[in-house]
């Protein structure tokens, strides 16, 4: 919100249990918009997918883990180390 | 068929379950599923779930067996949107499915994709062209959300934006403003490595939280000040009063 300009949106994404300290009278002076966005709905992910199939984004160098999902918890696990960015799984052997 | 399940807080377990029933849903099978922090705070007993459970929410595969409308034909490869919907409530009726009152999520209220097969009301089944990779495959579900959250937020070439946290959901968000047309985008990370990838995902620049206000500031289109307040309306111009 302090980085924000007036008249700006700020977008609290994901799920964010609290923000201490938040200085709403500093959103009051820029009069800012406060979006607490959650899930999808099916019209964006026809977007998402179209964004994708159109190359308009380059997605895929996100994926930096993959495993078998019998290993599961090692996946968990790796996932919360900071190198990481998506991890998938391979149920049905793509791309292992 | 093989499965992971939450069989209590912190407990995760890889064994044999049974297949679930398709009875007015549409069975898929999964190719592959996306990790994310909900999947660990789910498996960590963080957030709350009735176990058993199959965990997993973001998943491609292939209709097995089609829903009751037939709608997406089997073998047709698809993406599951995880967020169950009734359809028929305020929400749903105002195109706020995600929303909605009986809803709830995949591999959280009802089982979910870290298994070889899931079933899922035909609804959820998005199919996929054959143009759309595995990994971009796995990374729908995540981009969805980054459409929803800005949706409704008008941008322009002209403007700025600042992504705070660049993990897959501030790359995406940066990926999007720069699809866009935002010229003017600053990447926030502590981690120095994301910078390339940030760069590359169309961040204008990208600088540590404590350089954040310096940058955005100098960088920022909007003006420093608000402007001043304009003439009421009917306030009569001057020499007409």
């Amino acid at each position: 919100m302090r980085l924000a300009g007036p008249g700006a949106t700020v977008i609290l994404f994901g799920m964010v249990a609290s923000v201490d300290g938040l200085p709403a009278y500093e959103g009051y002076i820029k009069e800012l918009t406060i979006r607490c966005p959650r899930a999808s709905r099916p019209r964006d992910f026809d977007a998402a997918i179209r964004l994708c199939a159109g190359r308009r984004l380059d997605v895929a160098p996100l994926v930096t883990g993959r495993f078998p999902l019998a290993r599961v918890t090692e996946a968990l696990a790796a996932s919360e180390h900071p190198e990481h960015l998506k991890i998938v799984l391979n149920v049905a052997g793509q791309g292992a | 068929m093989l499965a992971a399940v939450i069989e209590g807080p912190g407990a995760v377990a890889v064994r044999e379950t049974a297949p679930p029933q398709a009875s007015g849903l549409a069975l898929v099978r999964v190719a592959q599923a996306g990790l994310c922090g909900t999947d660990r705070k789910l498996a960590a007993g963080v957030f709350p779930v009735t176990a058993p459970r199959v965990l997993g929410h973001e998943m491609t595969g292939w209709v097995e067996v089609p829903g009751p409308g037939g709608a997406v034909p089997a073998g047709t490869p698809v993406v599951v949107n995880p967020a169950v919907f009734c359809g028929v409530c305020p929400q749903c009726r105002a195109d706020l499915p995600n929303l909605c009152a009986r809803g709830g999520l995949l591999g959280r209220d009802v089982d979910g994709c870290f298994a070889e097969f899931v079933a899922v009301p035909e609804s959820l089944l998005h199919p996929l062209p054959a143009s759309v990779t595995p990994d971009e495959g796995a990374l729908l579900q995540v981009l969805s959300t980054c459409v929803h959250a800005q949706s409704e937020v008008p941008v322009s070439p002209d403007g700025s934006a600042a992504v705070l946290g660049l993990g897959v959901a501030g790359l995406l968000h940066v990926q999007l403003l720069r699809a866009r047309g935002v010229r003017t985008i600053v990447g926030v990370t502590r981690a120095a490595w994301k910078r390339d990838l940030a760069a590359a995902s169309g961040a204008s620049v990208v600088v540590p939280p404590e350089e954040a206000a310096e940058v955005s500031t100098s960088r920022s289109s909007a003006p420093a000040r608000p402007p001043r307040w304009p003439r009421p309306c009917g306030w009569p111009a001057r020499g007409q009063r």
